[in-house]
C-alpha cells in the first residue's frame, strides 16, 4: 500500500498521494526532487501542492497554502512527502534476491 | 521473468558506475515510467492502474507474472512428461526387432498433481484391486463348492 497523508481541513477530508501520473505532470511543469535540496522554501510548497493532484484536483491554491502554513512537524511532513514521492519509482525496482551476498545496512544516528 | 525489464539501480547510473548527473532536468522519473508502462500493460496490469493507482501494485503484478511464468514452466513440463511416456508406450509398434508388438495403453487418468488428486486416484486404484481380489475369491469359492458338491454325489453313489 503507497504511502498517504490523511487529514481533515475546514471540515474537508483531505488524502495526500503521488502517483505515476501526478509525478509525470509535475515533473512536466518544470519540478525537479533534487531543487529541494537547493530551493526548499519555494520547492517544499511545490511537492506539497502536488501530492493534492491525485485526490483533489480542484482545490485552490490559496487552500493548499493555508493547509501548509497550518501543518507543524514541517520536518517529518518533508520527510514523508519526500519518501512517498520515490515510492512510485522504487516500486519500480526489484529487491535482491536473498543470498549471503547481500550487504546489511543500518540507519545511524 | 526478464528482470532486466525491471528499472534497475545500474540504470541510475552512467557507465563509469558514478551517478548520473542527476542535478540536470534530464533525469526525470516520468520518463522511467513512460518506459515501464507498455512492460506493465504487457504482464496484465490496466493504463489506469499503472498511472493512477497504488503505486505499489506493480510489484505485485511482477511477482503474480513471475508465479505465471513458473506455472507454465510446470505444465510444459508436465506436457513434456506425457508426450515421452505416450512415445515409451508406443515403441513396440515402432521397433521392428520387438517380438511383442502390442502397445502399451495410454494412462487412464492423469498424473495427480495434488495431493488430493494423488488420495483419490490411490483410493480409486485400492477399491480397484479389492474387487478384482472379491472376484477372485467368488471364483474360487464356486470351484470349491462345485468340487466338494460332486464329492458329495460320489460319497452318496458308495453309500447306495
Amino acid at each position: 500500500m503507497a504511502k498517504q497523508i490523511k487529514f481533515t481541513y475546514d471540515g474537508v477530508d483531505y488524502t495526500l498521494e503521488f502517483t505515476r501520473a501526478t509525478i509525470q505532470q509535475m515533473e512536466n511543469e518544470g519540478f525537479v526532487i533534487d531543487d529541494v535540496d537547493r530551493k526548499p522554501m519555494t520547492m517544499i510548497p511545490k511537492l506539497f501542492a502536488g501530492a493534492f493532484r491525485e485526490h483533489h484536483r480542484f482545490t485552490k491554491q490559496e487552500t493548499i497554502s493555508a493547509i501548509y502554513d497550518a501543518m507543524p512537524n514541517k520536518e517529518k511532513l518533508l520527510k514523508t512527502l519526500g519518501e512517498m514521492y520515490n515510492e512510485p519509482m522504487l516500486s519500480l525496482m526489484d529487491e535482491p534476491e536473498k543470498s549471503s551476498k547481500n550487504v546489511n545496512w543500518e540507519v545511524d544516528g | 521473468m526478464g528482470s532486466g525489464r525491471v528499472t534497475s539501480s545500474d540504470s541510475l547510473l552512467s557507465a563509469d558506475g558514478k551517478s548520473k548527473d542527476n542535478s540536470s532536468a534530464d533525469f526525470r522519473y516520468g520518463k522511467t515510467f513512460e518506459e515501464q508502462c507498455s512492460y506493465y500493460m504487457s504482464i496484465g496490469m490496466s493504463y489506469n492502474d499503472y498511472w493512477h493507482g497504488d503505486c505499489w501494485m506493480a510489484k505485485y503484478y511482477r511477482e503474480a507474472y513471475q508465479k505465471k511464468l513458473e506455472q507454465r514452466n510446470n505444465d510444459m513440463w508436465l506436457q513434456g512428461l506425457y508426450i515421452y511416456e505416450a512415445i515409451c508406450n508406443a515403441s513396440p509398434i515402432l521397433n521392428p526387432m520387438s517380438k511383442k508388438h502390442e502397445p502399451i495403453p495410454y494412462r487412464d487418468s492423469p498424473i495427480p498433481i495434488t495431493e488430493a488428486q494423488s488420495m483419490r486416484q490411490k483410493k480409486e486404484a485400492e477399491k480397484k484391486q479389492m474387487e478384482h481380489d472379491k472376484e477372485i475369491m467368488k471364483q474360487r469359492m464356486i470351484a470349491i463348492n462345485e468340487r466338494l458338491k460332486g464329492k458329495e454325489v460320489d460319497n452318496g453313489r458308495r453309500t447306495d
